[in-house]
């Protein structure tokens, strides 16, 4: 199966959420600085590439643990990658797409805005880091819930 | 080669283009408005299905044809789609994208608006059907570009 978490710019809370859901970011504390910087893709991706689909691994299950930058789009673009999917061959339920939207705070999307479209890097990641900390919970929740439908579906 | 006529809600220009390349509407002539709004799927996309694509049929050189809306995002949803391709490792060159939305004229966006988004069909539909008429012309040039650069390739 082909995941896909998804947030507005693919920067921030979608990478995080893919890197939790493959073992690169802790579940049992919250992340350091340092340890979201490590990432290589956290607070990196600029315009020109949203929309596209960046594969970061393969989970235990087997799965392809991708993360998008979706603006607006995020319905339309699922449609769209279902259907063509199905043109050739790969079944809907093979492709899964998981908002991760729902868990950023104000904090995150003011520094990631400053960041990533003001081009303020210095001012705008300390910030977005510090609400990605504040809501980490709420990413590893939703990773979770994640992990758990594949449990279930493997019987593990 | 599957080759996709989108626009911004996969209603009109689309549907009438990929129509046009299956051989569903005529080349040589501007067809009446009930021949227009005979064409399958057209005036009928809801807003819940835009980005669906749908095939329309297949062409002379056995492609097939799909419509498809993706609102004023198609860059935003080329590239997702070819990113995706590339992910389950499906050759990029096996599908080609037509933008047909530049081709449409203001009668048929506003009677699209009519019927898609406020619920005036009849009026709505007779209006973007008309205007089709009025750019057929140069739909058909969108759609034989793209069937000469078919048969170079």
């Amino acid at each position: 199966m082909i995941v896909v978490y998804h947030c507005w710019g693919g920067s921030h809370s979608s990478v995080t959420a893919a890197s939790i859901h493959l073992g690169l970011l802790p579940t049992d504390h919250i992340p350091s600085k340092e340890e979201f910087l490590e990432l290589g893709f956290y607070d990196r991706q600029w315009n020109v590439d949203h929309g596209k689909i960046f594969e970061l691994g393969i989970d235990e299950y087997g799965n392809q643990i991708c993360f998008m930058g979706r603006e607006f789009s995020g319905e339309i673009i699922e449609r769209a990658i279902k259907g063509i999917g199905l043109i050739y061959g790969i079944a809907p339920q093979e492709i899964k797409f998981v908002d991760a939207m729902p868990c950023v705070n104000l904090v995150m999307m003011l520094g990631g805005s400053v960041s990533r479209a003001l081009h303020l890097i210095a001012i705008g990641r300390p910030v977005v880091i510090k609400g990605t900390q504040q809501c980490y919970s709420k990413i590893v929740q939703l990773v979770a819930g994640v992990k758990g439908e594949f449990a279930g579906m493997t019987g593990t | 080669m599957k080759i996709f006529y989108h626009c911004y809600a996969g209603a009109h220009s689309s549907v009438v283009a990929s129509a046009l390349h299956c051989g569903r509407l005529p080349l040589e002539r501007v067809p009446d408005l009930d021949e227009i709004m005979a064409v399958p799927y057209f005036d009928q996309t809801t807003s819940a299905l835009i980005g669906t694509p749908y095939l329309m049929g297949y062409d002379e050189y056995k492609n097939e044809v799909y419509f498809i809306g993706m609102r004023r995002s198609s860059e935003l949803v080329k590239r997702a789609i070819y990113s995706f391709l590339n992910l389950c490792q499906i050759p990029q060159e096996q599908a080609r994208f037509i933008d047909a939305l530049h081709v449409i004229n203001f009668s048929t966006k506003i009677g699209g608006g009519l019927s898609r988004r406020l619920g005036c069909i009849r009026p709505g539909r007779w209006l973007s059907a008309w205007g089709v008429q009025r750019c057929y012309p140069d739909i058909v040039e969108l759609v034989n570009k793209v069937k000469i650069d078919l048969r170079e390739a």
